[in-house]
């Protein structure tokens, strides 16, 4: 259904574009069609990743396509779709292959300070899980605890986004509520039943901002008997001439069934010249694992260190190598690399 | 000693007089706009799209001079302590939620063009730069004082 709707917004946007007079491409920035306040673009990822004492993979990860349009001031219309695992050199699927809807929402600028948001889109929880697209992240694997062990990473519903300028600085509140048990046709691998969860983002200093979530949820039935889960969340970004460092934590709390879960990682940037940045990443997670239905509980540690090259902004070239303790049920040490870039 | 301090600063005007430093630029809208309450932070988020409308609910329309322009790097290090090309990153974050950076124009005679012409558009110029088409709604202090040939400029935009 909510691809349906997809479809027919994007129909109806190019309906509209067909009026445009000077549309206009730039790499990474998509195709712009001013006359009808459209923007058609998207990213592309392919890796290829080589587990320990185990056959190399190379896949076409993502494959996602933007849609935005703004018919007046106050609408914005937004959506991706995305072709998942396509294809990988241990099978090809393009006969299933299909595009699945990652966001679809639209925003409702009420003033200068709220927005309301309605439709699916991506958990405010933390750094990662809003900026997930391989062109935007330092490396091809994800850190656990933002990866669905702790919460799912889309939520379908409404969401109320305001931002305030306290002392010459940005303090950026949203609460929402998700019922994607009706919302959300599709169902991702983990999803909620329901929810209702904060986030609040205050900018410390231009290049130090700090983040505070709640969330309370149940997820789909993952068993018979789904607990009501609570997790608390923090984060920070510290920004300075290339250099990074960030870091989020997260404590799930659920019944007992579900058990709970913490999870943590501080990841490091440093930037070497010519377009080189190198990454370093510890991670920390200790719980039951049961939002990823894997039955074996107890402490996952592990590394990540890596380079990533980008000669141009909106393509980056990555590899890595993921180490660790108790990790090769969940997370398996070994070798990936990857190349991404908008479009 | 008082002639030798009164030579030194003959000698020190003159040497400055071809290259003096921009130390101040005016935020700009189209004549008429009305925006009382623009402050530093408020301009910075419009041109960031943090800030994507105006009091009246209509959609701010941002413009830019060219990346490498000094006057837009002098204005991006006051307002973001960051070189236009140090954004990258942030702008390829602003695509993938939907959103734009500002449009460009090449020279400061096409930004008062374009936000003279263009309602709810908003734009920075040199003082020498402002004329009636145009509302200055914020004098923006330089951080950095950038090197430029304010007075040859301003001399050529006045012929």
């Amino acid at each position: 259904m909510a691809l349906k709707y997809s479809l027919l917004f994007c129909y109806s946007a190019l309906v509209m574009a067909e009026q445009s007079i000077e549309p206009n491409y730039h790499w990474g920035r998509g195709l712009k069609i001013p006359a009808a306040n459209l923007i058609i673009g998207g990213y592309v990822n392919a890796s290829y990743k080589n587990f320990d004492h185990n056959p190399g993979t190379a896949a076409l990860d993502d494959f996602s396509l933007f849609t935005t349009w703004n018919p007046t001031s106050r609408l914005h219309f937004f959506s991706e779709l995305e072709l998942e695992d396509s294809v990988n050199t241990n099978k090809v699927k393009f006969s299933r292959a299909k595009f699945l809807v990652e966001r679809l929402y639209v925003d409702f600028l009420v003033n200068e300070t709220y927005k309301l948001r309605f439709g699916k889109f991506l958990t405010p929880l933390g750094i990662w899980n809003t900026i997930h697209a391989a062109p935007l992240v330092w490396t091809t694997s994800r850190p656990l605890v933002t990866e669905g062990f702790v919460f799912p990473a889309h939520a379908n519903g409404l969401m109320v986004n305001s931002k305030f300028i306290l002392s010459d600085h940005n303090l950026e509140v949203s609460v929402y509520v998700d019922d994607s048990r009706d919302l959300d046709p599709h169902k991702n691998k983990t999803v909620f039943k329901n929810a209702l969860g904060t986030r609040i983002n205050y900018e410390i200093f231009d290049y130090l901002h700090v983040g505070f979530s709640y969330l309370t949820f149940k997820n789909q039935a993952i068993f018979i008997h789904s607990d009501r889960n609570h997790l608390f969340g923090v984060d920070f970004l510290w920004k300075k001439k290339d250099f990074e460092l960030q870091s989020e934590i997260a404590y799930r709390h659920g019944g007992k069934w579900e058990g709970n879960e913490t999870g943590l990682y501080l990841q490091a940037v440093v930037p070497l010249g010519h377009h080189f940045s190198a990454v370093g990443r510890y991670e920390f997670l200790n719980g039951t694992h049961q939002l990823h239905n894997i039955s074996e509980t107890g402490t996952i540690n592990l590394g990540v260190a890596g380079l990533a090259w980008r000669p141009y902004s909106p393509l980056v070239i990555k590899a890595e190598y993921r180490f660790g303790g108790n990790n090769s049920l969940v997370a398996p040490s070994g070798f990936f690399t990857s190349i991404s870039t908008f479009f | 000693m008082l002639m030798r301090i009164f030579i030194l600063s003959i000698v020190l005007a003159l040497s400055g007089s071809s290259t003096s430093a921009a130390s101040e630029l005016l935020i700009i809208t189209a004549k008429g706009s009305s925006e009382p309450h623009l402050n530093k932070k408020k301009i910075a988020n419009i041109f960031l799209r943090e800030q994507l409308i105006n009091q009246q609910g209509e959609r701010w329309i941002p413009v830019n001079l060219s990346i490498h322009h000094p006057l837009r790097e002098a204005f991006s290090e006051t307002l973001f302590n960051q070189l236009p090309n140090q954004m990258d990153n942030f702008w390829n974050i602003k695509y993938f939620n939907g959103i734009s950076p500002p449009y460009v124009v090449k020279s400061q005679e096409a930004m008062l063009r374009f936000v003279a012409s263009t309602p709810n558009a908003i734009g920075y110029i040199l003082p020498c730069f402002v004329n009636d088409n145009v509302t200055v709604v914020f004098k923006l202090v330089l951080k950095t004082k950038v090197k430029f040939n304010v007075k040859d400029i301003c001399r050529q935009h006045k012929r």
